[in-house]
């Protein structure tokens, strides 16, 4: 009796190990592609970063690549499957200077040859990590500005590796936003619901007091003619004046049926942005009124990436499958990928990118795909980045 | 049809139609889980932005709702326990005549005024709920950005609950999203968790002078303690937190039906002759057998008493039933 009770004991933890370890989703990230001097780079689920060569020849199996795995660590739970999966990667890549400068959601920075993916260094070194990393890094001036989940944005100097600042900057609640580099000012949002400007060399505030919304922010911020632009989970959009900190006078905040993620883009007097209530709004830059919105009637699935503007288009993916082009000056539908209405691909989480006249996107199955941009017709994919 | 009937064949009704329309899942979500998730995030928002106190408030207002159902369960377990010695007297006397031993367990039911569903029903109506419970901690908790994303689809259109998402996940020492292990925690919850449990199973167990119950119960007694402690060292620990005052809560309304129960006493019923030799072998042993009759004794004295009040409760149902069906009658 005793020998059967301690195997239905055995029987029943291997149950709970199992059930623990799949029930507990460990944080897979949802980086998007970068184009950068004839590469792409992508990353994985798995905390792989790929660089593919750009032929001419538009054959998958043919293109020269390398490849980078981050480092196994930081996982959460004795016995959950976080344990064995590498570090998610949320941001997109940043390469500027044949370096490409990755934050990963267990706490560290790396820095990789953009030729051939070998690690030239990572912040903070050895077993030391800073909170998870859900935005991108930004690079300006020899200084890497990075947010972190334990609600302090970083700037390491990138020739010495240590920290710009004499610390850290510290608000109430984790960074999640990309921060934004302009006039010698570092803009970024948090979660505890404020905007922030500091000075980009030693990390003062330059505001009286940080702009307050009503939600947590995790959009990076546009700024365009000395406005900052941005999202809220409140729902709102806000107009901020960049040296004063205050709303835009003769702005009012344009209310949405869900939270915004993501960045807006500019277009004339427009910014245009997408919403998780499925929506995109081009609203004036000036008033906040809101010229069109798309669909007209409906919603498409979360769009929650960054907006990229071509030309007169302004291409997006969305949680629904679906890549969609539009005019930009009225909101009309140019056209979508894939074209037939009942198909999708992947959901879309990532920005995606567009250059040269093609768009790369990269959805959360982990497939990416080229699109001309002009046509949404396919130069190739999908590829799987799963197996490389 | 009574009244009660009434009502509960147009919630039926009602539930199906709306299956019919959402799909189950959409009703799952919609009955349930948002109401529940978004009560939650309102509740810590009054709670000066606490998670840690809606979570231990929203299971002891889910706790309170649901006692009437709770005892009523409890009691009916302890009266079908009560009714076990005499069910195997007559499994051995009517061993041969299936029939006549489903009649006479029947009739047994009736005298004694169990209803041996009486025990389930209770139980099935609380189930979703606690799933229910469970899973909008889950959403609430956001673990992840992906979760995070996910929450923003079951969010009421209501101003307050927006705005005060992503929830605060310190509480005490705890990071609520993430399990209470180093390096974010002591290993106190899973613990209490496995503490607590065990306790609550202890207090509930009926002693049962049958080996094969008395094997079963002592592998319950230990196997859902280690298990829910196994799965408090990968869940969140706003999921664990739930699970300690939940337990706690099941100890405090167990307490007031049976008393402590089989908590103190240290070994289940055992047989006359194993009682004997201990009994001669150390004065410990005697002393031992003494307080376990009279916790025994002490027990079917409540057992008894919870019979009889069910028995008062059901006499006079039944005596409201029946004249009403008298009045029926031409």
């Amino acid at each position: 009796m005793k020998s059967k009770f301690w195997f239905l004991l055995a029987l029943l933890m291997a149950g709970c190990l199992l059930v623990s370890g799949c029930l507990s989703s460990p944080p897979t990230g949802w980086s998007g592609p970068v184009v950068d001097d004839d590469a792409l780079y992508v990353s994985t689920t798995g905390g792989r970063v790929i660089r593919y060569i750009l032929l001419s020849d538009p054959e998958p199996h043919a293109w020269r690549k390398a490849h980078y795995d981050i480092p196994v660590g930081g996982g959460v739970g004795w016995f959950s499957c976080a344990l064995t999966v590498a570090a998610g990667i949320y941001g997109t890549p940043f390469v500027a200077d044949g370096v490409v400068y990755i934050g990963t959601y267990n706490g560290k920075v790396y820095a990789l040859n953009a030729s051939n993916l070998v690690q030239i260094w990572e912040y903070p070194g050895g077993e030391e990590r800073i909170g998870a990393i859900v935005g991108s890094p930004v690079v300006a001036d020899g200084v890497l500005y990075i947010g972190s989940a334990d609600g302090k944005l970083y700037a390491i100097d990138i020739a010495t590796r240590e920290l710009a600042w004499d610390e850290p900057f510290a608000t109430d609640d984790d960074i999640w936003s990309t921060p934004v580099v302009h006039d010698g000012a570092v803009y970024f949002g948090s979660l505890d619901h404020r905007l922030y400007a500091l000075n980009a060399i030693n990390g003062t505030p330059i505001w009286e007091s940080p702009f307050e919304t009503g939600g947590a922010i995790t959009a990076t911020p546009l700024i365009l003619n000395e406005t900052i632009y941005f999202g809220s989970f409140d729902r709102s959009f806000y107009a901020v004046n960049a040296s004063t900190g205050k709303a835009k006078d003769g702005f009012a905040p344009f209310p949405a049926g869900n939270w915004f993620w993501g960045q807006a883009v500019a277009y004339e007097d427009m910014i245009i942005v997408g919403c998780l209530d499925g929506r995109v709004y081009a609203l004036d830059a000036a008033t906040g009124v809101c010229k069109w919105w798309f669909p007209p009637e409906g919603q498409v699935g979360q769009i929650q990436g960054d907006l990229a503007l071509v030309g007169d288009l302004i291409i997006f993916g969305s949680e629904n499958g679906k890549v969609y082009a539009l005019d930009a000056a009225s909101g009309n539908y140019f056209w979508e990928y894939p074209p037939e209405e009942e198909d999708h691909i992947g959901p879309i989480r990532a920005s995606i990118y567009a250059g040269d006249g093609v768009v790369y996107v990269q959805t959360t199955s982990q497939e990416i795909y080229a699109l001309w941009t002009e046509s949404g017709y396919t130069l190739w994919g999908p590829v799987s980045i799963v197996s490389e | 049809m009574t009244r009660r009937r009434i009502i509960i064949i147009l919630i039926i009704a009602a539930v199906v139609v709306v299956a019919m329309t959402y799909g189950v899942v959409g009703t799952w979500n919609l009955i349930l889980l948002r109401p529940i998730l978004n009560f939650m995030i309102l509740l810590s928002n009054v709670l000066f932005s606490n998670f840690g106190l809606a979570i231990i408030a929203l299971v002891i207002i889910v706790r309170l709702l649901m006692l009437p159902l709770t005892l009523r369960q409890q009691r009916s377990t302890r009266a079908m326990s009560a009714l076990q010695p005499k069910i195997r007297e007559m499994q051995k006397k009517y061993a041969k005549d299936k029939q006549k031993l489903q009649q006479e367990i029947g009739e047994l039911y009736k005298e004694s005024g169990v209803n041996p569903m009486g025990c389930l029903w209770p139980m099935l109506i609380q189930l979703p709920i606690w799933i229910a419970l469970y899973r909008s901690i889950l959403w609430a908790v956001a673990a992840s950005p992906e979760q995070l994303l996910g929450l923003s689809q079951h969010l009421y259109s209501w101003s307050v609950v927006h705005q005060a998402v992503p929830l605060k996940e310190s509480f005490l020492w705890l990071n609520l999203a993430q399990p209470d292990v180093p390096p974010y925690g002591y290993f106190i919850l899973p613990i209490l968790v496995a503490a607590s449990m065990w306790v609550l199973q202890k207090m509930s167990t009926v002693p049962s002078e049958d080996p094969r119950q008395r094997s079963m119960n002592n592998m319950m007694l230990w196997m859902m303690p280690l298990m829910f402690a196994f799965l408090t060292l990968s869940f969140p620990s706003g999921l664990a937190l739930f699970w300690v005052i939940s337990n706690i809560i099941g100890i405090v309304t167990q307490y007031f039906v049976t008393g402590w129960g089989s908590l103190f006493v240290r070994a289940p019923a055992p047989a006359p002759q194993a009682v004997k030799v201990q009994s001669v072998e150390t004065p410990e042993g005697a002393s031992q057998q003494e307080k376990l009759a009279t916790e025994r004794v002490k027990q079917q004295k409540r057992v008894a008493h919870g019979q009889s009040r069910d028995k008062r409760k059901d006499r006079g149902r039944g005596r409201r039933a029946g004249t009403k069906k008298a009045r029926r009658k031409p």
